[in-house]
């Protein structure tokens, strides 16, 4: 163990191993060989909980490596097993294990191999009797190895690789060169030793707190041992296991995408998707559903887009016609309240065309035609409307003019006449009156008999109701009348002109 | 035990780019295991036949070569009537820089030009040396009546 930068040792629950015991060398661990054995590994699993092993809460709450990271010691790479990414040049494949060289060693006839593939073809060679595996040429086994040039380690590390640990969750990727510092000290997938006493495996660094998880366990619906000698995480193995292999496990029928309903344990379902036509076609409804989303996901631009259009289509409009800026948008357009549209409108445009909601309610029902056109025949329909009703308009005002000068004809020529009557009246009277005033003048002169002629006149004149005899005292009366009031006959007499 | 990388590597080339007039197919159950055709090579008394063979691949290949054996009855001084054969690569010249591909192809090359002066089967062997005619035509004989395609 390193030197323990913290004076609290682990609880004696969980003593570490000492150091060293477990850990072997890089070069050996590549090897596969010691601990990382999986066969070894095997003897040691017994089935359940050690009963030495402390509860997570009690590694954690003793203040336990967990809380220490740097206490652990983490398993180095083994390069020799890397997945690489991009196949590698021919040139720097090892002859013998077929991949890239690891710690390449260069031989006297110009060959390279890894370090540790040399070593183990030499273990199968007589001391005496070494040869190179490319050219089989002789070998002094004592003589000092060649220089490797710097440009082929270079190539090497370059080379780019995925985590060795993979496999329990790391995603990294990067170059060679680098795949130890990350397993060493970044990667929290890294192997580590078994926090518990007793156990000489390895846990990835996530599980450290979990405590021992080195037993086997069993499957509660099939019965079957899930351990595998070589996955050490078995927690996510049952996992695992319980969603793709358990025969007993319920699992669902592959055609419930498209509404098969089966739903039976694995083995039962494995043998009704053989003949369950909605399972068949599930790969190609799977892939529908998967366009379907992604038309979905396409249509929300798409909207807003419109959106958009719309708005500018509208202002546009308003620009364009600012009283019918209302109608001119596509929620109006294809509204089916076509009786309240008028009414928003200035008064011209409150003669609604009879055909106009007819082509409303039925165009609607049927296919409406692309809306361009429909605003278009709106349009022109509203300036024809405009126009008639203007002409409408003019004419109006034309005949009222028309009645108007008729009107004032007829009593132009009416008063002409009253002035042509009220002249003959005037006439008439002025005739009258000379005719009274020369009547007046001679009675003037004789007395009684003017005013015996103006009685007889006034006799006649108020209408011959009276009798002879009546009349013959009513003249002698008047006659006397007359003979005293003589001025005042004229206007009498210009009176009674009057009611004629 | 793992299979090592080197096995799987060459399993997957094998299967990419086989060899012409040769295949090797691993068991499903054990894949060092391989079930192995080699046509007989033009121009040679084994013309027109298919031979069968196991491959077995040790634990420690690629340092130990690799096990290997006729199934099909054949012919051949160097080849014997369990179908074990005698070619130094398969032996003390193996290295592991060579694949099972090298060593099949070096089989066919061995069946194009036997070596009767490094017999395994001696009788064969002895009866190719005293009268080569007659042995290519029982080696075709053989052919006919073992290696059906």
């Amino acid at each position: 163990m390193e030197s323990p930068p913290f004076s609290l040792e682990p609880p004696p629950l969980v003593p570490r191993r000492e150091s060293g015991a477990g850990l072997p060398d890089p070069l050996s661990a590549t090897a596969g060989e010691a601990v990382l054995n999986p066969d070894s590994r095997r003897n040691s699993f017994s089935v359940g909980r050690p009963p030495n092993s402390p509860s997570p809460l009690a590694l954690m709450a003793t203040g336990s490596p967990p809380a220490r990271p740097q206490r652990y010691k983490v398993q180095p790479p083994d390069l020799a097993s890397l997945d690489y990414i991009d196949t590698p040049a021919p040139q720097l494949i090892c002859g013998i294990c077929q991949s890239p060289y690891v710690l390449p060693v260069r031989l006297p006839c110009d060959h390279y191999f890894c370090k540790d593939c040399l070593s183990h073809h030499f273990a199968t060679q007589d001391a005496g009797n070494k040869s190179c595996p490319m050219c089989r040429g002789k070998l002094d086994i004592n003589q000092e190895s060649l220089e490797v040039p710097k440009i082929m380690q270079d190539m090497l590390d370059a080379l780019r690789v995925r985590c060795p640990n993979t496999r329990f969750g790391c995603s990294w990727e990067d170059e060679r060169g680098n795949v130890r510092t990350h397993v060493m000290i970044y990667c929290k997938h890294s192997l580590v030793e078994c926090p518990v006493a007793g156990c000489d495996l390895y846990c990835t660094q996530t599980d450290y707190g979990k405590g021992c998880l080195h037993y086997t366990v069993q499957c509660e619906k099939c019965q079957g041992s899930i351990y595998q000698s070589d996955v050490e995480i078995l927690f996510l193995d049952m996992k695992k296991h319980m969603d793709s292999d358990c025969p007993n496990t319920v699992a669902a029928c592959q055609g419930n995408i498209v509404g098969c309903k089966v739903a039976e344990i694995r083995k039962d379902v494995v043998a009704h998707e053989r003949t369950c036509p909605m399972a068949l076609m599930a790969p190609y409804f799977r892939e529908q559903q998967t366009r379907l989303g992604l038309a979905e996901a396409r249509i929300g631009p798409l909207e807003r887009k419109v959106g958009l259009l719309e708005r500018g289509l509208d202002s546009i409009t308003y620009k364009l016609y600012p009283a019918k800026s209302r109608r001119g948008t596509l929620e109006n357009l294809y509204s089916e309240d076509t009786t309240s549209v008028p009414s928003d409108s200035i008064p011209e445009f409150r003669l609604p065309d009879p055909s106009f909601p007819q082509w409303g309610s039925n165009d609607r029902a049927t296919a409406p035609p692309p809306f361009d056109s429909q605003i278009d025949h709106l349009l022109t329909l509203h300036e024809s409307l405009r126009e008639e009703v203007s002409r409408i308009k003019m004419e109006l005002n034309e005949s009222e003019g028309r009645t108007n000068m008729l009107v004032f004809n007829e009593n132009a020529r009416i008063r002409d006449d009253m002035l042509h009557m009220s002249g003959a009246l005037n006439n008439v009277r002025a005739q009258v009156h000379w005719m009274m005033s020369e009547k007046l003048r001679p009675s003037a002169s004789s007395g009684g008999s003017t005013a015996a002629a103006d009685s007889n006149k006034a006799a006649s004149s108020n209408g011959n109701t009276r009798s002879g005899t009546q009349g013959a005292s009513h003249s002698m009366a008047a006659r006397t009348a007359a003979a005293r009031l003589p001025p005042r006959r004229l206007s009498d007499s210009t009176r009674q002109e009057t009611k004629l | 035990m793992a299979l090592p990388k080197r096995i799987i590597k060459e399993t997957e080339r094998l299967m990419a780019e086989p060899v012409k007039g040769i295949s090797a197919v691993p068991h499903e159950d054990n894949l060092r295991y391989f079930d192995v055709t080699i046509e007989g090579p033009e121009q040679s008394p084994y013309e027109g036949g298919v031979f069968k063979l196991e491959l077995f691949l040790p634990d420690d290949y690629p340092m130990t070569p690799p096990k290997i054996r006729f199934l099909t009855k054949i012919y051949h001084p160097n080849i014997d009537r369990l179908g074990r054969i005698c070619l130094d690569v398969l032996k003390g010249n193996w290295s592991p820089a060579l694949q099972i591909r090298t060593i099949l192809l070096s089989i066919q090359a061995l069946l194009g030009a036997p070596n009767p002066d490094d017999p395994l089967a001696n009788d064969v062997a002895q009866k190719w040396k005293e009268d080569q005619n007659a042995a290519i035509e029982t080696a075709r004989q053989w052919t006919r009546e073992h290696a059906k395609p």
